[in-house]
């Protein structure tokens, strides 16, 4: 798949970076697994959150994919550690939504953000209730996307690596998105 | 709003809440939990993930991250076999647990919910944490871990079949009292209002394990006696000492119905507590347990009901009882209660000598053709026809010129004993004041065959008495009285469609092609049946090509109309029809089933052979059902079947192995298997045949099918094997399951 230069060398310098403290966690260091795991477990999270719909079943798929990697042999270390793990979510997200058919559905997706004084909510509790129910209708891809630039803090050429899509895609996918977020925003932010 | 815009605005105003900390720790655990050697801190350098899995071995490492994973990978109560060390497997078994029913503490309802959901999937595994949890402090903790308790009990005892059918059942069940174990056993007997079960699908199986509970929360008699119904229509034979307690029950109307059900279902269990009810203080109570006996065949009971001879509010059900029994000792006892007993005494006496083939009732019968009791009269002219008692033709002769008051059963009981000296007589009352005259002795003569009385019956087709019509008409049918045929014409013209069904049915048997025209103006009639009637017969007659029609109508709304069709399908032989009768196999009207897969049997499809079995095995039974049955000889012996096609030659008399062997000599096919039937199948053949129908035309095969009774018969190449029914439905299965089709299935 075709990259941007600069997502490539942001790909690159994290991967880097990833490898080094795998390599220290093999060789005993648990801070190096405290590190890896704190620089990507809330992007895995909302991943795993926007394909589970389940806050519990995220938490699993995302203890799950860092296991995956630790049990790798170490003389077979994953090219690219954070693909790898996004790839684990995925594929054990889908098994576990062929199992339970979506049985259990989560449209608690977004939580109101912590007031910070001085600055005034512009959301109600019903906003958040009318984004959640937003999010939980958008298609899949949809979703993902938004989920991942929103609140997995990850930009759109890093998303298109790790979904392994077109960069185009995932713009538009992304534009499509939150365009039916805004439309709900402007229908609940109407004086 | 800008793209950019809303995304700032979503991510400043609303969050998703990460929980970090819980995310590291549970990893922190996980590794603390691992031997060290089995991830990370490699100090000689071999691979992590080739130590983990030498010491485990491939199928142990990818069960423990099964458990250890939960929702990703943990699987169903018992799906795989665990090939882990017991003890272990059951440690982390009970960590997992500890660690779900924690979070059933949770503030967040979502969570709370999953957690149950995880501790319900782990089924028998949580079981031991669960068990301590019940007692936690915290109420919703303890309340939650029986109800989940609970729950994974249920679900190890409820079937997939039952949970197909009552889904959510765990949950309510989990939820309830005994009560409801007790309203969901009765609730999967339920019928329709055909008397069908709503979830045929559930068997003994599916229910027994709900048995215990049910009985004890069966609150109330209504209650006990519904799950005792249920208990019969299910099959459960572990609900059996259930319902023989309701024989000795305080509650008079459980002792009724209890003695009611042991009889329907056949319970020798039963026999004991049967016996006792004969000194039942209640009537009806007595009369339920001496009819259940009767059937169940207790001949020990029979000195018992010989005693209830003398006991008027039951000597005639007490003498029909011995009569199926065969006591034919008791015969002058019965005779008296001819004589003294009350009318319902009376008419019993008289059907159980007449079952018992007692000859010297007839002249007691003459008499009681005169009886002021109906149901006497009727019994008393049935018993006449059944013993063939042409001795008293002359005197029921005499009687019916004496200007008797109940003139109509001496005149049916001449037809029935084939007395053709009568006719004239009987032509007298074609023109008779009384309805009831007029219309019985239009029925005689035609089984007469008193084609000579034709110009007397033609007017009576226009008789103000709608039933004295319709007898004109079928007789004028079975008569082949041509010349009728414009007056039956008229008739299609009749306001009431019954009138116009029957006088196509006529023309139809009379084949009456000149009345076409009158018959093709019914393919525009109001009514669905009669355009569908109309049809059949132009199609009969080849002046019509009538399977497109036909075909339509197999999905008309009215089910009476789809069995028409099928049936007229079949009769015509159209290949062709079979794909579309096939669906018609799941048609919810019973009847309609049956016509299809008699059909399809006569069309040479075994796909009708499942249908069929079946419908042969539905409780309770039809009558239709052991008819149906006969068909698969179509299937299995079609050239040997064929001879039954033909017709009677001869007017049947006997007793019924008589009338079956004059049947098999017509076929040219010997009866067989007679020697190996049970003493009480043995007495049923020597008993004196009570077939109306029985007079020449009827193709053989339906006369056989009439005159069964309790037997049903196997068609071979050369021979017409008589066996019991459920023996026959038990060759039949096995011939289904052996066929290559059955096993294709």
């Amino acid at each position: 798949m075709s990259q941007t230069p600069i997502a490539s060398a942001v790909m690159e310098s994290t991967e880097i970076d990833d490898q080094r403290l795998l390599r220290r966690f093999r060789r005993g260091d648990l801070e190096a697994l405290e590190a890896l795991h704190r620089r990507h477990r809330r992007a895995l999270y909302v991943f795993a959150l926007s394909l589970s719909r389940s806050p519990v079943a995220a938490e699993d798929l995302v203890q799950e994919a860092y296991l995956r990697l630790l049990e790798r042999d170490a003389s077979d270390p994953p090219r690219r550690v954070r693909s790898f793990l996004f790839t684990v979510v995925r594929n054990a997200a889908t098994d576990e939504l062929r199992r339970r058919r979506r049985s259990l559905e989560s449209h608690r997706w977004v939580a109101l953000s912590r007031a910070r004084p001085g600055v005034p909510r512009r959301f109600s509790e019903a906003t958040a209730q009318a984004i959640s129910g937003a999010l939980a209708d958008l298609p899949d891809e949809q979703r993902e996307v938004v989920m991942l630039k929103v609140y997995g803090d990850l930009g759109l050429a890093e998303i298109a690596e790790l979904l392994d899509v077109p960069m185009g895609t995932v713009a538009s996918r992304y534009r499509y998105g939150i365009e039916k977020l805004g439309g709900v925003l402007r229908k609940e932010l109407e004086p | 709003m800008t793209s950019e815009e809303i995304e700032r605005l979503l991510k400043s105003e609303l969050d998703i809440p990460v929980p970090e900390d819980r995310l590291s720790e549970r990893l922190r655990a996980e590794l603390r939990r691992r031997p060290a050697a089995d991830l990370g801190g490699d100090a000689v350098g071999r691979p992590a993930q080739q130590r983990f899995f030498t010491r485990w071995g491939v199928v142990a490492a990818a069960s423990m991250l099964a458990v250890v994973f939960g929702l990703v990978v943990t699987r169903p109560h018992g799906e795989e076999p665990d090939a882990r060390p017991a003890a272990q497997a059951r440690a982390e078994s009970d960590v997992r647990a500890r660690e779900w029913i924690e979070r059933l503490r949770s503030e967040n309802g979502l969570e709370r919910d999953e957690a149950r959901r995880r501790l319900k999937e782990m089924g028998r595994a949580a079981l031991p944490e669960l068990a301590k949890a019940i007692h936690d402090r915290d109420p919703e903790v303890a309340g939650a871990a029986r109800e989940i308790r609970r729950f994974i009990e249920i679900s190890g005892i409820l079937t997939a079949p039952l949970l197909r059918a009552m889904p959510g059942l765990q949950e309510r069940l989990a939820a309830g009292d005994d009560r409801l174990w007790c309203r969901t056993v009765i609730a999967a007997a339920a019928v329709d209002a055909e008397g069908r079960r709503v979830h045929p699908e559930l068997r003994e199986e599916d229910l027994d394990p709900l048995l215990g509970r049910a009985v004890r929360g069966a609150q109330s008699p209504p209650e006990r006696l519904e799950l005792c119904q249920a208990i019969v229509r299910l099959g459960l034979r572990q609900g059996i000492p259930e319902l023989v307690k309701l024989l000795s029950d305080d509650d008079v109307v459980l002792r009724w119905k209890g003695a009611e059900l042991a009889r329907l279902k056949a319970l020798a269990e039963a026999i004991p507590a049967l016996r006792t009810l004969l000194a039942d203080k209640e009537p009806a109570v007595r009369g339920s347990a001496i009819r259940a006996l009767g059937e169940l065949g207790d001949r020990a009971s029979a000195p018992g009901l010989r005693r209830l001879l003398d006991d008027a509010a039951v000597a005639g059900i007490a003498a029909e009882a011995l009569a199926r029994l065969g006591v034919a000792d008791a015969v002058p006892q019965i005779v008296e209660v001819l004589d003294r007993g009350d009318a319902a005494a009376r008419s019993g006496a008289l059907r159980a000598l007449t079952r018992l083939g007692c000859r010297a009732v007839i002249p007691k019968a003459v008499v009681l053709l005169h009886d002021q009791d109906s149901t006497v009269r009727f019994d008393a002219a049935q018993a006449l026809s059944v013993l063939d008692a042409r001795e008293a033709v002359a005197e029921i002769i005499r009687r019916l010129r004496e200007e008797s008051p109940h003139r109509s059963l001496l005149i049916r009981a001449l037809g029935a004993l084939g007395a053709r000296e009568a006719i004239p007589e009987i032509r007298r009352f074609l023109r008779s004041k009384d309805a009831g005259d007029r219309m019985e002795a239009a029925s005689a003569l035609a089984r007469l065959g008193a084609l000579e009385a034709a110009s007397d019956l033609t007017p009576l087709l226009h008789d103000s008495d709608p039933l004295v019509r319709g007898n004109a008409l079928l007789a004028l049918g079975s008569l082949q009285a041509r010349s009728a045929a414009p007056e039956i014409a008229l008739l299609l013209r009749d306001p009431q469609p019954e009138f116009r069904r029957r006088s196509l049915e006529a023309l139809r048997k009379l084949g009456a092609r000149e009345t076409a025209s009158e018959v093709r103006a019914l393919l525009s009639d109001s009514d669905d049946g009669i355009r569908l009637e109309a049809l059949t017969v132009l199609g009969d007659w080849g002046l019509e090509n009538p399977t497109p029609g036909l075909l339509r109508f197999l999905k008309h709304g009215d089910p009476e109309v789809r069995r028409s069709a099928a049936s007229g399908l079949g009769r015509l032989g159209r290949r062709e029809a079979i794909p579309a009768l096939l669906p018609l196999l799941q048609d919810p009207y019973d009847l309609a089933r049956l016509a299809a897969a008699v059909e399809l049997c006569r069309l040479g499809s075994n796909k009708a052979a499942p249908a069929i079995l079946q419908l042969a095995s539905e409780e309770p039974p039809r009558t239709a059902y052991p008819w149906c049955l006969l068909h698969l000889n179509l299937l299995r012996q079609p050239e040997a079947w064929r001879k039954l096609g033909k017709p009677l030659t001869v007017e049947l008399q006997g007793s019924n192995l008589e009338v079956l062997s004059e049947i098999a000599k017509q076929a040219g096919l010997p009866l067989k298997g007679l020697e190996d039937l049970s003493r009480e199948d043995q007495a049923w053949l020597s008993l004196p045949c009570n077939l109306w129908s029985r007079h020449p035309g009827q193709p053989l095969g339906d006369v056989l099918a009439s005159v069964l009774g309790p037997l049903s018969a196997v068609v071979e190449r050369d021979r017409i094997r008589i066996v019991p029914r459920k023996d026959a439905l038990a060759f039949w299965r096995s011939w289904w399951e052996q066929s290559d089709a059955g096993r294709e299935k």
